[in-house]
């Protein structure tokens, strides 16, 4: 479970996070959806330690995170894994060795024979097994996104971060992606937090969302009571798409 | 002030939380060889070729009977071991590696895949930039022997085929009031240049933020830095050791 309250975050003068709280469960597929610019990814990467809040405080299991100390950080961090918009594979290694590179370097103990069963069942996991040979540059932008979640499980982390893992795909590999999402983190009951303004993501695997509005969270709760909000700017948020529209005139 | 100040701090951060040394071992090897490979042409051309314009132009500029012929090996010798080949060699290299050094980080920060390494617990200054640096540390002094060997063998071969003096007057010349302090100094340079030029790359690559644009500006700047750096530290080296 990760819990944050009262996280604050400015640039120069522009306040990006206003008194941003919440919960993010365990076993669940946990949304922050929101128009662009209005501070998701901000909060994303304030959660996992690339950017440190003006104030707040973040927990993982309990466990305190900003502020803390670096060993103490990483010790956390190396339960995280994340998906990054663009992939952020590194280029100049192969598919293989991309899922390869966190057990290598965070885990020289293990022998090159598990080492290399672990990558073989991460690529199978994401439909990749017979891709490993290829390049970065040589695999399209979804292929480039299941290497990200294959290199983010193999630590077998206990949270998943994934910056809009939609953006860029078609609607078909969209689709596959969000079902991987969700397939793994019921599989290894971890806490995986999606950025997105994707509703179709947001009505297949949103099981806890948080919705954002000018840094500010506006809004949480289940997929299942979205559609009744009264409150005015996720109601714009949602009537934007046309697939709500015509659930809403459905129904 | 402000870039000082963080820069010292990055040059901080690269020793603390580091990985094991086997990892690190591993990377330093790559990187020796990137640089060393990729330099090894432009530095024996460039050496070479200023050797033998040394020692043709002095062999211009002595027309004085009472100077003997030697003196233009002394001179191509004293000129390549303490000017010529460590700092050539460092401004060629500020711009090859040092354009290198920032386009790699500067592309992997724009690309997220230095946040990726902090997300996974990796000290990313370290684990990208300290292998360059002591790389560096351990490549830029062989180039600087292999340059100034080249440069001395440009002033024979110049001097000789335009018959400017014998090749037993130019290898008089270059015996002749030798001092072995020569190597050793033009060895400290090349550290000193080695870390400049490394470091100060590193720090324009891994703070590069927006686009292509700014990868091409930071490779720019830390060329002009690294290259502005290697000329203080030179003359600063030389009032230091050599003036004392």
């Amino acid at each position: 479970m990760i819990e944050f309250s009262h996280l604050n975050k400015t640039f120069g003068d522009k306040q990006v996070l206003t008194d941003v709280s919440g919960v993010f469960e365990r076993g669940k597929t946990n949304l922050i959806i929101g128009t662009s610019g209005t501070g998701k990814s901000v909060l994303l990467k304030c959660l996992v330690g690339i950017f440190e809040p003006d104030s707040g405080k973040v927990l993982y299991d309990g466990r305190k995170f900003n502020g803390e100390s670096n060993d103490k950080q990483q010790e956390i961090r190396r339960d995280i894994g994340m998906l990054f918009q663009g992939g952020a594979l590194f280029d100049s290694k192969s598919v293989e060795s991309n899922v390869m590179f966190p057990l290598n370097v965070l885990a020289p103990k293990m022998s090159k024979s598990e080492k290399l069963d672990r990558v073989d069942y991460c690529l199978r996991r994401v439909g990749l097994e017979k891709s490993k040979k290829l390049m970065p540059s040589e695999i399209s932008g979804g292929m480039a996104k299941r290497v990200g979640i294959a290199r983010a499980i193999v630590m077998q982390s206990k949270y998943l971060y994934c910056d809009e893992p939609n953006s860029g795909l078609d609607p078909q590999t969209s689709h596959r992606i969000d079902e991987l999402i969700k397939d793994i983190t019921h599989e290894y009951n971890i806490t995986t937090v999606v950025v997105t303004h994707d509703m179709n993501s947001v009505l297949e695997i949103g099981e806890n969302i948080m919705y954002m509005f000018e840094g500010e969270n506006v809004w949480q709760g289940h997929k299942d009571n979205i559609l009744q909000t009264t409150v005015k700017p996720l109601q714009d948020f949602l009537f934007a798409n046309k697939l709500i529209r015509d659930m809403h005139k459905f129904s | 002030m402000k870039e000082l100040g963080k820069y010292l701090l990055l040059m901080g951060k690269l020793f603390v939380n580091r990985e094991k040394f086997s990892i690190y071992a591993k990377l330093i090897i790559d990187e020796a060889i990137v640089i060393g490979t990729d330099s090894l042409l432009i530095v024996a051309i460039v050496s070479s070729f200023i050797g033998a314009v040394t020692a043709v132009q002095t062999a211009h500029n002595l027309y004085s009977p009472i100077i003997p012929l030697e003196t233009i090996g002394s001179i191509v010798r004293d000129m390549t071991l303490l000017e010529l080949a460590p700092t050539f060699t460092g401004v060629v290299l500020a711009g090859k590696i040092g354009s290198n050094i920032a386009g790699h980080l500067g592309s992997m920060r724009i690309t997220e895949q230095i946040d990726a390494l902090e997300v996974m617990g990796i000290n990313s200054a370290s684990y990208l930039i300290l292998p360059k640096i002591v790389a560096s540390l351990i490549v830029f002094p062989m180039l600087v022997t292999l340059s100034a060997f080249l440069g001395i063998f440009g002033g024979y071969v110049a001097g000789v085929l335009t018959h400017a003096l014998t090749p037993e007057q130019y290898i008089a010349g270059i015996r002749d009031n030798f001092h072995g302090f020569d190597i050793f100094f033009a060895l400290i340079k090349a550290f000193v240049f080695a870390f400049l030029i490394s470091s100060i790359s590193a720090f324009q690559g891994y703070y590069t933020r927006g686009g292509a644009l700014e990868i091409g500006k930071a490779s720019t700047v830390a060329v002009t830095h690294s290259c502005i750096a290697v000329l203080i530290a030179d003359y600063l080296l030389a009032q230091l050791i050599l003036a004392s």
